[in-house]
């Protein structure tokens, strides 16, 4: 284990991957604090760049430019009311108010103190739960697995969405997509309509760059005419008081760092979720709740928190299960599988070093959050000034080349602009993205799963139910699938129990 | 090919209850249309022209088009779309390695 741990120290200590690091932290910080840029779009930008990379400086990159990003996207929400990312839309009125109320510092400061605080948090849960959690899974056979993942991808369609049915679209689309090609148990070309190019499949990173990136585009396309005006604010030293708030709200942050870890934990809920949740959460809990939305600290330091430790939550799935958490450690799924560092259990056996490795980019990443944020609010005006007309453009013409770079072939590009327009075809009729994107990952293994297990127990189905925990995590995701069924039937009962009493 | 059956089902029952096509409000403004269908046009014109014409010139055209939609002053437009295509360029051929396309500059290719 020592010499493990010195070697991925050896591993992330060399000048190549701490460059790697550094240009991605304001490359991060950078995307985040642009309103519009959002940190998985950062992400699906980075997807072709780290291609070309080793596994450990592609983790280190990929890590270090989400830390930041979700941190940066509170820059932008506290100084002109826009959130820079969906994960700190949760709080963007009451940081906003805080500045209006010339408490722009406190505001900023509090986002950075504690993302970075939250940050840690997950990390080491992320330390200590994930080598446990793989040994358990270990004796995970196909069944578990496969039950495992219906769970996960259950997961998403109802945590992630408001309306499940569309949910479900958004999954199918997703699991149908990773249909595609000849790449399934059998080798039988499946939606290919003649179609050599699809033979292949569709491959995993022109789908991400056009459905994170291009649709970002595609949005900014219609919102372009909006003008934005930076609120006049002193921003003095950020660091002030932050000590005393963390004395005075210890719980919350504990509250927040845990339920942001869960919430990243859990498939298909990524950053954004687990803010808004925390929020809500630290109004039902606060001792001032009528303080909330008046430019309040209490629910930024709890979602800050929450936001930035679902990051970290989300890969002990994405590790050990090979589950992704959310769509970003999705990308980072795809990435690992391009690299043959196949996420699972054994990966903690066969390359343990690389795994150190990206527990130290973690704790790194979120240590110096704290120096280069501070520098990014400093320069926050200067940020925020970029013109986006010229930006935009620009970040399309990176896409194509990033699509083109996986295959070298003018397909992908045409892939990438058909899913950038689903992207955001969905977004606008509010089908959730996470479900397609999950399924588009993990459809493959359900299928090897289910497959693997059926030839095991000879076409029987009982046998999905009779190992312990297969078994278990079955009934689970049944009871999960007949929830809203029964929730439908219990409240009929109820509107006619009222409509025959009243 | 359940999936897809329960997916036309659902997808009917979804629609059923919002009319098939509802038009953006933005749809009247003629320059944020313009500026939203550029967006595919460029790139289906990157995919069929990228081969033949090369990617520095295709890429310049693209960047010049969406800039000028956008309201980006003539003549940043013009120098901005030079060192972005040429940035890009360099970038992924030089660095990464990605043979990009020289198209007609074949024969100035560096």
């Amino acid at each position: 284990m020592l010499a493990n741990l010195v070697a991925a120290f050896g591993q992330v200590f060399d000048p190549y991957v701490l460059g790697v690091i550094m240009l991605s932290a304001i490359y991060g910080l950078f995307v985040g604090a642009v309103p519009g840029l959002s940190a998985t779009m950062a992400v699906a930008l980075l997807v072709p760049v780290t291609f070309f990379m080793p596994p450990v400086p592609a983790i280190a990159a990929m890590v270090t430019a989400t830390a930041m990003a979700i941190f940066s996207g509170d820059i932008p929400g506290c100084l002109l009311r826009i959130p820079g990312t969906p994960a700190s839309a949760a709080y963007t009125d009451e940081a906003y108010a805080m500045t209006k109320n010339g408490q722009a510092e406190v505001a900023l400061g509090a986002g950075l103190v504690f993302s970075a605080v939250g940050g840690l948090f997950g990390t080491f849960v992320l330390i200590t739960a994930a080598p446990s959690l793989a040994e358990m899974a270990l004796k995970f056979s196909s069944f578990e697995y496969f039950w495992l993942v219906l769970l996960g991808l259950t997961c998403a369609i109802f945590i992630a969405s408001s309306n499940p049915l569309k949910g479900f679209v958004s999954l199918f689309l997703g699991l149908m997509i990773a249909c595609v090609g000849m790449g399934n148990p059998a080798g039988f070309p499946r939606f290919t309509f003649g179609n050599t190019d699809l033979l292949g499949g569709i491959s995993l990173v022109p789908i991400m760059v056009g459905m994170f990136a291009v649709s970002e585009v595609l949005r900014y396309a219609i919102t372009a005419s909006q003008k934005m005006k930076i609120v006049q604010s002193k921003v003095g030293n950020v660091f002030a008081g932050m000590w005393g708030l963390t004395v005075k709200y210890p719980a919350a942050i504990l509250r927040g760092s845990i339920l942001g870890t869960i919430v990243g934990a859990l498939p298909g809920a990524g950053a954004d979720i687990a803010a808004y949740m925390s929020y809500a959460m630290s109004k039902k809990f606060s001792k001032e709740p009528e303080k909330f939305g008046t430019g309040h600290v209490e629910g930024i330091v709890e979602s800050g928190a929450a936001n930035n430790s679902s990051l970290a939550g989300a890969w002990i799935p994405a590790l050990v299960f090979g589950i992704p958490g959310d769509s970003i450690t999705a990308i980072v799924i795809g990435v690992l599988y391009m690299k043959n560092l196949n996420p699972g259990p054994m990966i903690f056996i066969t390359n343990p070093v690389a795994m150190y490795s990206v527990f130290i980019v973690f704790v790194l990443a979120n240590l110096l959050m704290l120096p280069l944020g501070f520098l990014t609010i400093k320069l926050a005006k200067k940020i925020l000034e970029v013109p986006r007309n010229i930006l935009m453009p620009l970040i399309l013409l990176f896409c194509i080349v990033g699509s083109y770079s996986i295959n070298n072939s003018a397909f992908d590009v045409s892939i990438m602009l058909g899913f950038g327009l689903l992207a955001y075809l969905m977004e606008e009729n509010g089908f959730p993205i996470a479900p397609t994107i999950l399924g588009v990952v993990l459809g493959g293994m359900l299928e090897e799963n289910f497959i693997s297990s059926m030839i095991k127990s000879d076409g029987n189905f009982v046998a999905f139910f009779n190992r312990p925990i297969a078994g278990t995590l079955g009934v689970l995701t049944i009871l999960v699938w007949s929830m809203p069924i029964v929730m439908r039937l219990l409240r009929k009962k109820q509107i006619t129990e009222v409509y025959v009493n009243g | 090919m359940i999936c897809a059956i329960m997916l036309v089902i659902r997808g009917v029952k979804t629609v059923g209850t919002e009319g098939w096509i509802t038009l953006p409000h933005w749809w009247g403004q003629r320059r944020i249309a313009l500026g939203f269908l550029l967006i595919p046009l460029v790139l289906v014109f990157y995919v069929a022209v990228s081969e033949s014409l090369g990617f520095i010139p295709t890429a310049v055209i693209l960047l010049m088009a969406l800039f000028l939609v956008f309201k980006v002053r003539l003549q940043t437009a013009l120098i901005v779309a030079m060192l972005g295509s040429l940035c890009i360029h360099t970038l992924f051929y030089k660095l990464l390695k990605v043979p990009l396309p020289w198209g007609i500059l074949n024969s100035v290719a560096w």
